[in-house]
Order: structure tokens, then C-alpha cells, then sequence
């Protein structure tokens, strides 16, 4: 998945209209989006409208993926959240500022708990964990192992770089440290690592570096915080026509060569070459 | 009620108050003229006078008569709004109010006009607040009558709305009476509207706040069109003329749907050298325009002319070579009046040069592609201009009938819906451009083709476009909005809409 698109959870026409960007998912956002006044109402609105977004899209955009980001463990909403989103049929929850694995049991739970009630198999609901601070990236890799639910990692600069005292917007290697074990340990998961979003929404070419950079750091995706972001998380995120021709010919050379470990002009072919062809080709794939 | 259904599918009244005997709509009768273009010939010297009473006095106006204007200051008009307040002290009653479209502070001045019954009928291609009440009110004394821009232009030749007076804003006039839009102290480009009412009108009033003394080029309405000038310290704000439904999108739904178009075009095979191009004057069709841009400039392709209301944009590919010529009936903002003045491809064009069914040389039937907005579209590819689903005066005709008819590739961008209004019906509420003359649907939900166009459906369809058929995509959008409500009707008709060639082919039922 290569860009994901927040929407406020309490904007009717946006949430609809939400999935024609193009963004490969959409996030329907009840915590920073929605005021604390309105937290309610957002929720009652989200699971009315999330059975009909999600019809909608099955015939018009089936492959667009929908995601929510409910309220933090910290806060007395998640469990309200969580049902409601469950119930209308959610089935990828983003939790925010995830710091320990004991949270991710702890959420993992409760959703045990609502699948048996909503007679749902158990472990159908996945996890995109935002991690915002310093603790939450040193514990990424117990994060990401502490449930089956978990399918990817988000990261959230703007609350890391407060925590550090930085500036988003100042020399990119400050966050080179916190993505890098990120992606990292999203790997070693065997999950997917999203790159944070990007809120300069004038600056396009910054936009495109970053993006550039987080791709090369090994993230999958991106968050999009507005509709006109997308089309350069698509682009820098998708494999280019020369890896994807690379890749081919890497899995073509296989097929003639069956003994074992063999080459392409000059390159050892070998396992990690292989995942590597076989990912391209699938993203490619997906994206079409 | 007697009347008859066109073949709009739609009632027509066999009479309407204040407009007489009607002819329903019929689509075989677009391809038979049955009045000839032609252009009077009239050598008049204009006589100066000093104010606009006199020249009210002199022109021979009496109560009932017809009054025209032109709308090419558009939201800076402030001529309509002298004229008929003079027209009110003078004591005038009941004149027929024939303008090219009303707009900005046009309307209250027509309204105020309206109460003070001074104007009983108005007739026009679109109208705004204040009067889109006042007409769905029923407080216009006959029925409004919208005309599309060729529509008006063919009517005013053919004798059918014959007009008395003419008003005519010009932003210079030089000291042989030759008319100005480019020059002056409010210079907003092309008088192009104007020239039918100037070439036909019994009496041509000239009105002006720059007299230059040597004659410049281009003139858009010569001297010997013109009966009377009369000089006044403003005719309005040029600055304003780029307002209205010239504003280039922000949205980002409106440039997916722009971006859909561009793909409908390419996949067609429409933009390739040498073609032909239009679009409206809404959001989306002016995104869709800059997309063009890059898209011909990525692909090196020069297309012929583009035509209608014409901006900066359309300006700055004719600079580039993407287009040879500039068609401009009317100027959008005051970089295309400064352009028209300067540049030798942008040419002025008449209203019946542009979009008169039987000119001869008609600009709107060489057109390749058009891209119209709508404020409705229906199952038989109907389109509504005028009003929302709620039956409000939204929008206006334009050129929209005319340049649908004749450009080869018909496009209508529009969004599923509104607010939580749908934009896609069985039935519109007011058919402005008939479902014949439209071959595509743009939304950003699926993109949908008229089944008369099974060439276009082939080349779509063997592309990625998500092409749905329009049913579909009506059902997939009410799945969101639901079945919409229509309002009630009375059988009163408070506006016909007459088709390019003098038909009725709708009415506005209060």
C-alpha cells in the first residue's frame, strides 16, 4: 500500500468522496481531526456512513482499502470506537501513540472480545500502529510482535519531533534515526512501514524528497494529509519500469536455471533477490 | 392546458403568455433551416449627444418596446443599472428586457426595474440573485425566455425578437463612433454579444466613459451601427469581469473528474493536430483546459482554434502554438482583453459568427471537442444548465446547446453530486441541451457514454476509464444520497427555454 488518506470522521461529503483520489487506502480519522466536542457525534456518523462508503467503493474502486484511526488508549473513547467501528464492518483499525506491546495486547483483546460478540472470526479485524514518540520507535520491533493483528506501522514525526524539541520541517536526517528502525523493524515483523504524513501542503517538491527518502529507507507507503498529495506518494512509491523489468528478468532467469543459485548479467541471484523480484512484481501488480 | 410532449420527452404549452404560439421541440428540425442567415446593411453617422435622456428621447423608445443589452462586463456591469433607472424616471412601462445574460449588480437593477414596472419581460441567456427568486416566484409579469447565445443571435436576425433599442456598453469610442472593448479605462475585450443587437437594433445607443480621438485597431462594432453615443463617468469595473463561474478550482474532486475528461479525450482520439476546442466557463471545465495544455505540450501536438469565452490560459497556449487561433466571443478576465488588442491570432468574433445554427460559417459547428458543465444530467443524456434538482436558477445556457450540437465530441463534467444533492436523474428538472447532442458523462465515480455513440463506447471502453452505463452510475450515487425529492409543480410556466432554432424545448414550471 503506497499512500493512505486521512479524512476528518466527522465530514460527511468528504468521507464519500474520499476514495476517488486515487490513494490506495483511506483513513476515516476520529482523533486529532475531531474536536473533543464532537468526538461523539463522529463516531455515530462514521459507523452510519462506513457500511455505505464501503459499498460504494466495492463497485466503483474495489481495491481501495479503508482504515480507521481511533482515539488513544490514554483517552476514554477507544472502547467506543472500536465497537462502533467493528460493528459497522471495520475491518483495519490505526491506533494512535502506541508505546508498549502490552497495548497492542490490550486493544488485541478487546477485539477478541467484540469479534466473538459480533460473531465475527476471531483475529479478522488488523492493526496499523502509529508510533509518535521516542519509546514507541525503541519498542517497534516488541510492538509489531506482540500480535498477529498487527500489519503495519505508521510513523507519526509530528509528535516525535515535539518530544525531541525538533522542527518537522528542519534537516531531514533528524528523523533518519526513528524511520530507519521503523522500517526496520517492520521488516523483521514481516509487516508493512508507512512514512509519516507530510502536513507543508504547499511544498510540493518537499514533499516528493520526503517521499523519496522514506522509499528509501525501506517504507512501503505513505499518509497523505490532502487529496493533492497523492499522485507523488503513488509515483515515488511505486517501483519504477526498470525495477519492474529488472525483476522480471530476475524470475525469468530462475525458470531457466533450476539448479540452484544462478545469475543475471554478472548478479548472484539468490534468496533475498528473489523476495526482493517477487515484491516488486506484486506491488506492480497491485497497483495496476 | 393544451400542448403537446416534444421530443425532449417534455409538455410543451401550445401558447405561453407573453411569447405566443410555441413549436415543440423536434429533433429533425436541427437539420432544416428554415431562415436564412443574413446581415442588414446600414450606413449610418452617429450622432454625439451629451447625456443618456436625450438619447433615450432621441431613439424613439416607447412603452412595450424591446431593450437589449450586452453582459461583457459581466460581474462589473454598472450600464444596466443606469439605463433602467433612467428608463424608470423617464416614466417608461412594460418593455421587453433582451439581454445577452444577466449578471452581478445587473440583476437587482432588473428586478428593481421589475417592481417598478418598467420591465414586464425579460428574456435572456441566464439570470442570477436577485431575480432567480422573483422568476420562480412568479413576479415576473410573462414568462422569462431563455435563449442560448446562437439561439438569441438567430432570433434577433430572423425578426422574431426584433429590438428597439440597443444599449451597448463599449470601453472607448473613437471620434468616427466606431466601437471599442479593448481600449479605455474599463477595457473588457471582445463585444461579440453585441453584434447582432448592434447590426439589427432600430436604434443603437452607445455608451462610453473613454472617447479617444484617432480611430485604433480592432473596432469591434463600426460606426455605422451606431445611431447615438453617449459618454458617462463610468460604465463599470473591468477588474470584475473575470468573476462569476470563471473561478479555477481549488477542489480536488473537481480536478479528478478535470483529469477523467482529459482521458476521455485522449482515448477517443480527439486531441490530435489540427483539433478544435471548447469548454464552459464552470471549475472543471477550465481544469480540464489547463490539463490540455500540459497534455499538448508533452505530446507536441498544435491543435487548430479554440472558441467562446476566452482567458488567459487559452491566451497563453495560442502564444505557445497550441492553438493557431483564438475565437473569442466574449473575454473572460483582462488578460484576454488585453490580448485580443495585441495579438494577431485572437480574433473577435460574433454572436452569430460563433453559435447561430444557420450562419453560414457558424464557429460552434467546426468544434471537435466541447466540454460543458451542467447543473443536471439525465438517463437520455439531457442536460440542465439552468436550474438545480430543487428547481432553483443556478446556472444560464450559454453557448451550451449550440456548442454541443455542433462539436463533434460533446463532454459533460460534472460531479456525482452536490452537497448531498445527486447530479444524475431519470428525468432532469429543465432540459437546456438535448441528450442528442451529448456523447459523454464525466464524474469522478465512473464516466458514462450515450448509447447513440457506440464508436466513442468502443475506444473508451478499450481503455482504463471506468465507463458505467449511466443507469449504474445513477443508482451507484443514489446508493450514497438516496432518491432525491422533486419539487412540486403548478401549472404555471414561469420560463420557457427555446432550443437553438427557435423550438421550445422546456419549461420552468413555478
Amino acid at each position: 500500500m503506497r499512500s493512505w488518506l486521512y479524512t476528518p470522521a466527522n465530514t460527511p461529503n468528504r468521507m464519500i468522496q474520499a476514495g476517488m483520489y486515487g490513494s490506495d487506502g483511506i483513513i476515516f480519522d476520529l482523533e486529532d481531526a475531531v474536536a473533543l466536542s464532537e468526538k461523539d457525534e463522529a463516531r455515530l456518523l462514521l459507523e452510519g456512513l462506513l457500511p455505505l462508503i464501503r459499498a460504494s467503493l466495492e463497485r466503483t474502486h474495489p481495491a481501495v482499502k479503508i482504515a480507521v484511526r481511533i482515539n488513544g488508549l490514554d483517552t476514554p473513547y477507544w472502547q467506543d470506537d472500536l465497537k462502533a467501528v467493528v460493528g459497522s464492518g471495520g475491518a483495519i483499525i490505526r491506533v494512535p501513540k502506541v508505546e508498549s506491546a502490552a497495548e497492542v495486547e490490550e486493544i488485541a483483546h478487546a477485539l477478541s472480545l467484540l469479534e466473538a460478540e459480533l460473531h465475527i472470526p476471531d483475529g479478522s479485524v488488523h492493526l496499523q500502529v502509529l508510533l509518535e514518540t521516542p519509546r514507541g520507535v525503541e519498542e517497534a520491533f516488541r510492538i509489531g510482535a506482540a500480535s498477529p493483528r498487527v500489519i503495519a506501522f505508521s510513523f507519526g514525526a509530528e509528535d516525535y519531533c515535539s518530544a525531541l524539541g525538533i522542527h518537522r520541517n528542519g534537516p531531514r536526517v533528524a528523523l533518519d534515526y526513528p524511520r530507519a528502525r521503523i522500517a526496520s523493524a517492520a521488516s523483521a515483523c514481516g509487516i508493512e512501514a508507512y512514512d509519516a504524513a507530510y502536513g507543508f501542503l504547499d511544498n510540493a517538491d518537499a514533499l516528493v524528497l520526503e517521499c523519496a527518502h522514506a522509499k528509501a529507507l525501506g517504507f512501503h507507503g505513505k499518509s497523505a494529509i490532502h487529496p493533492k498529495q497523492v499522485a507523488a506518494i503513488n509515483g515515488e512509491f511505486s517501483f519504477s519500469a526498470q525495477e519492474v523489468r529488472e525483476a522480471k528478468a530476475i524470475l525469468a532467469s530462475l525458470e531457466k536455471n533450476q539448479d540452484g543459485v544462478s545469475s543475471l548479467e554478472g548478479r548472484m541471484i539468490d534468496k533475498p533477490v528473489i523476495a526482493w523480484a517477487h515484491r516488486v512484481l506484486a506491488a506492480a501488480e497491485g497497483n495496476r | 392546458m393544451q400542448g403537446s410532449y416534444n421530443d425532449a420527452g417534455r409538455f410543451i404549452p401550445s401558447h405561453i403568455s407573453g411569447y405566443g404560439k410555441t413549436r415543440p421541440f423536434h429533433y429533425e428540425d436541427e437539420y432544416s433551416p428554415h431562415i436564412q442567415h443574413r446581415v442588414p446593411t446600414r450606413d449610418k453617422v452617429p450622432c454625439s449627444v451629451t447625456d443618456l435622456p436625450e438619447a433615450i428621447s432621441l431613439s424613439g423608445l416607447k412603452d412595450g418596446m424591446r431593450i437589449s443589452f450586452h453582459h461583457h462586463l459581466r460581474l462589473g456591469d454598472l450600464v444596466v443599472g443606469l439605463v433602467l433607472e433612467q428608463l424608470e424616471e423617464l416614466g417608461f412601462r412594460d418593455l421587453v428586457l433582451c439581454a445577452s445574460s444577466l449578471m452581478g449588480p445587473a440583476c437587482a437593477s432588473v428586478l428593481r426595474a421589475v417592481q417598478a414596472k418598467v420591465v414586464a419581460r425579460i428574456e435572456t441567456t441566464g439570470l442570477k440573485e436577485p431575480l432567480t427568486d422573483a422568476v420562480l416566484q412568479g413576479e415576473i409579469p410573462q414568462p422569462v425566455i431563455f435563449r442560448s447565445h446562437g439561439g438569441r443571435a438567430r432570433a434577433i436576425e430572423a425578426g422574431e425578437i426584433p429590438i428597439d433599442v440597443a444599449f451597448l456598453a463599449a470601453s472607448a469610442i473613437d471620434v468616427q463612433g466606431n466601437l471599442y472593448g479593448c481600449t479605455g479605462k474599463n477595457p473588457f475585450g471582445s463585444m461579440g454579444y453585441a453584434h447582432p443587437d448592434a447590426q439589427y437594433a432600430k436604434t443603437v445607443i452607445a455608451i462610453t466613459d473613454t472617447r479617444v480621438e484617432g480611430q485604433s485597431l480592432p473596432i469591434s462594432i463600426p460606426s455605422k451601427w451606431v445611431d447615438l453615443i453617449v459618454e458617462v463617468p463610468a460604465i463599470g469595473d473591468a477588474r470584475l469581469i473575470g468573476g462569476g463561474s470563471l473561478r479555477i478550482s481549488q477542489n480536488p474532486l473537481e480536478l479528478v473528474i478535470a483529469t477523467q475528461a482529459l482521458g476521455v479525450l485522449q482515448a477517443s482520439g480527439m486531441i490530435r493536430d489540427g483539433f478544435n476546442y471548447q469548454a464552459g466557463s464552470g471549475g472543471i471545465s477550465l481544469l480540464v483546459s489547463m490539463l490540455l495544455n500540459s497534455h499538448m505540450q508533452a505530446h507536441h501536438i498544435q491543435g487548430g482554434f479554440a472558441s467562446g469565452g476566452i482567458t488567459e490560459s487559452l491566451v497563453a497556449m495560442a502564444q505557445n502554438k497550441l492553438f493557431h487561433t483564438l475565437y473569442d466571443v466574449q473575454s473572460f478576465d483582462t488578460g484576454s482583453a488585453a490580448s485580443l488588442a495585441g495579438n494577431p491570432f485572437h480574433k473577435e468574433m460574433g454572436a452569430s459568427q460563433y453559435a447561430n445554427p444557420y450562419h453560414p460559417g457558424c464557429i460552434a459547428h467546426a468544434l471537435d471537442v466541447m466540454i460543458l458543465s451542467a447543473t443536471e444530467v439525465d438517463l437520455d443524456f439531457h442536460v440542465n444548465s439552468i436550474t438545480g434538482t430543487n428547481g432553483r436558477i443556478l446556472g444560464a445556457l450559454g453557448g451550451g446547446p449550440d456548442t454541443a450540437y455542433g462539436a463533434k465530441l460533446t463532454v459533460v463534467v460534472i460531479p456525482s453530486f452536490r452537497g448531498r444533492i445527486p447530479m444524475i436523474h431519470e428525468h432532469v428538472n429543465l432540459v437546456c441541451t438535448p441528450g442528442g447532442s451529448v456523447d459523454v458523462v464525466v464524474t469522478e465515480r465512473g464516466v458514462a457514454v450515450n448509447p447513440l455513440r457506440p464508436d466513442i463506447l468502443a475506444l473508451l471502453q478499450a481503455s482504463s476509464l471506468p465507463v458505467v452505463p449511466i443507469r449504474t452510475l445513477m443508482e451507484q450515487i443514489y446508493m450514497l444520497t438516496g432518491r432525491p425529492h422533486f419539487p412540486a409543480r403548478t401549472a404555471k410556466v414561469v420560463a420557457a427555454v427555446e432550443y437553438r432554432d427557435g423550438t421550445i424545448i422546456d419549461c420552468l414550471w413555478r
